[in-house]
């Protein structure tokens, strides 16, 4: 577990303003900082988080995603989430963070939904 | 007594002659003259009549300063009152003055032979004026080589270090510098010809000629300043001082630092640097040079030793407090865990770290019910473990009898006012009456498990957000009612999300498997077959989160009304 790590692609959205953070590897107490980072770098209006290829969140990781999903909405930047497997997903769930969330199955219907 | 009869002082001269003598009185006062009464009389007309007092007391000796007005020092340090170990060098504020090395008998230093008496008898070593002869040199080596397997004081060690070097070189004076908090070599002390001790602070070594041994890794040494290069020629310093001759030695840990010119050296931590000067051109042999490259390896082993142990100190130090953070968070998990109107209880805590983010608590509440709790922090460690503390100390408040709601309320908007903690916790909070009413509060807390005839379910899931994760978030109280002999399995996501050496998580269904068809066994068993399950599942594989349990099972009290639905 301590040798993960965690590659982030960012490409642009189908749509003005779009990004498209491609996260590849465990969301955990280990990868967070990347990913933390990442977000930070990112200044594109809407950003899209593709968990695709995450396999696995801790609660470190739950922190940061909600700590991305307060600083963006603080500057009036919309944020989706794409791509959550059933792990990811159950823990959004049972935090009952979901609803805070913009929850879509693959990142074309975010990249659809969002701008 | 023969330890009082041993303790002496070493008495070195401007001229540099040595003279012992024994402590024999207390207060002993050091001055000049023998006005003041005097035992050791210092002739130096910068030395006040009244200057100090060794003062015994219990076994231990003391340097007071009675009145000298340059200040009194031990191993360079300004003191008024100060406790003396053997080895410890007095002086006065004053070059080419007397110096004072006191003695203790019965300490190790004691078993060691003092390397500058040893060398003083050997009749070649001329420390003074001359450099001194091929034979005596080899000699001084092997004395630094049995000084650093002594055990007296780092600072005579390399005292004598610096006193070697300047006997194989011949310079007016030689400096030890040490890297400062910035990383920057600043001078640590200072030794002149003829064993004194000079002030660092007033030596101004040749920077450059430093900058240069530090960027080339490699020794700078320079017997005549007059044919060398004409940046170390021309540098401030050494023109403000006529400097003649310089040599600077950078030494690292673990490695050889070579003074031959071609040597340079690889790896290893810059520990600091060896700087000598003089006035005087100079003339290396072959031999000295060896002699040098081995004084700077030995000063490096002092230095690297003497850095090791301080690490280690401090690393002790370190795991002190870890223990006692432990003990303390240990002795507040709730105890005597059977003694609770209508509740069983069993529980266990095991942190993956020293301390752990996660705990548990019960607690009778003051109208007659009964709270019971299991909270998760994120992360672990000692930082998760603060948050843990806090988080108990304000939930065991309720134990008065106010609304939880509120309480939850407050917390969470406390921690996200206080967003640079950036932790949160998930807590599971139950209140159980003697009639089976169960009001809890889950803040995102995986539900616990009810074992209800055989059957285990997770029907806790109604409830809110982890505490300090978003601001404004409202809490609410569910209710449900229990059946006698309901019992909740409480658990911290270090038993679901444990992994075996496949990285496959344990996960809720297999705990929730094992207590499918247990007919009411006791608490302690279920615990033990939870734990049994877990070690088994991850067994080869290291523990990475906190592992936290708690059971809790609902038994009326005498004359409780009924439960409904049983």
């Amino acid at each position: 577990m301590a040798t993960e790590k965690m590659n982030i692609v960012t490409t642009v959205g189908t749509r003005e303003g779009q990004k498209v953070l491609a996260l590849k590897g465990p969301l955990t107490i280990h990868t967070i900082f990347d990913f933390q980072s990442a977000v930070r770098e990112e200044s594109s209006s809407a950003v899209i988080i593709d968990f695709s290829n995450v396999p696995f969140m801790d609660s470190a990781g739950l922190g940061a995603l909600v700590g991305a999903r307060v600083a963006l909405q603080k500057a009036n930047r919309p944020l989706a989430l794409a791509g959550l497997n059933t792990q990811v997903k159950a823990l959004l769930d049972m935090s009952k963070v979901s609803p805070f969330f913009r929850i879509f199955t693959t990142v074309e219907e975010a990249q659809a939904a969002v701008a | 007594m023969s330890a009082e009869q041993n303790t002496s002082i070493e008495l070195i001269a401007p001229d540099r002659s040595r003279q012992i003598v024994r402590i024999a009185a207390s207060p002993f006062l050091i001055g000049r003259g023998t006005d003041g009464g005097n035992h050791v009389q210092l002739n130096d007309r910068r030395i006040s009549r009244q200057c100090a007092a060794i003062v015994s007391d219990g076994g231990d000796y003391y340097l007071e300063n009675r009145g000298q007005k340059l200040g009194v020092f031990v191993n360079g340090e300004k003191v008024e009152h100060r406790q003396l170990n053997d080895g410890d060098i007095i002086s006065f504020g004053l070059a080419d003055s007397y110096e004072i090395i006191f003695r203790s008998a019965g300490t190790n230093g004691a078993a060691v032979p003092d390397m500058m008496t040893l060398i003083g008898k050997v009749p070649d070593t001329q420390i003074t004026p001359g450099p001194a002869g091929g034979l005596s040199k080899l000699n001084l080596l092997l004395e630094a080589s049995m000084l650093l397997h002594s055990t007296l004081p780092l600072q005579s060690v390399l005292s004598t270090v610096l006193d070697h070097a300047i006997a194989v070189t011949d310079a007016d004076r030689a400096l030890l510098l040490e890297p400062g908090d910035s990383g920057t070599l600043q001078p640590r002390f200072a030794r002149g010809a003829g064993l004194v001790r000079l002030p660092s602070e007033s030596f101004s070594p040749s920077q450059t000629a430093i900058r240069m041994a530090l960027e080339h890794h490699a020794s700078i040494i320079t017997e005549d300043l007059a044919q060398a290069d004409s940046g170390l020629q021309a540098a401030q310093s050494i023109v403000s001082q006529q400097l003649r001759a310089v040599v600077v030695i950078p030494l690292y840990a673990g490695g050889r630092t070579r003074t031959s010119e071609s040597g340079v050296h690889k790896g290893g931590d810059l520990l600091g640097a060896l700087y000598l000067d003089s006035r005087r051109r100079a003339a290396f042999s072959k031999l000295d040079r060896q002699i040098l490259d081995a004084l700077a390896v030995q000063a490096a082993s002092i230095l690297d030793n003497a850095r090791m142990v301080e690490r280690e100190r401090q690393r002790q130090r370190l795991e002190q407090e870890v223990n006692i953070a432990r003990d303390i968070q240990q002795a507040l998990l709730p105890r005597g865990l059977r003694d609770f109107p209508h509740l069983k209880v069993a529980g266990i805590n095991i942190p993956c770290l020293a301390v752990g983010g996660d705990y548990f608590d019960v607690f009778k509440m003051a109208d007659g019910r009964t709270a019971f709790l299991i909270a998760d922090v994120s992360g672990k460690g000692l930082g998760a473990a603060l948050l843990t503390t806090m988080l108990q100390g304000a939930l065991s408040g309720l134990m008065l009898g106010a609304d939880p709601a509120p309480m939850f309320v407050h917390l969470n908007n406390f921690l996200c006012e206080h967003a640079e903690v950036g932790r949160y916790a998930t807590v599971f909070f139950g209140i159980l009456h003697n009639d089976g009413t169960l009001e809890y509060i889950n803040a995102g807390h995986p539900s616990p498990l009810l074992l209800r005839g055989g059957n285990a379910t997770e029907p806790f899931t109604e409830g809110s957000c982890p505490v300090g994760l978003l601001p404004e978030i409202d809490y609410h109280v569910a209710r449900v009612k229990l059946q006698p002999n309901d019992t909740l399995v409480l658990f911290s996501d270090g038993i679901t999300e444990a992994v075996d050496v496949g990285d496959e998580m344990y996960g809720i269904d297999r705990l929730r498997a094992l207590f499918v068809g247990q007919a009411n066994p006791g608490l302690d068993y279920l615990q033990q077959t939870a734990l049994a399950s877990l070690r088994e599942f991850t067994r080869g594989a290291s523990q990475a989160d906190d592992i936290t349990l708690l059971l809790v099972r609902y038994q009326p009290a005498n004359g409780a009304p009924s439960p409904a639905g049983a």
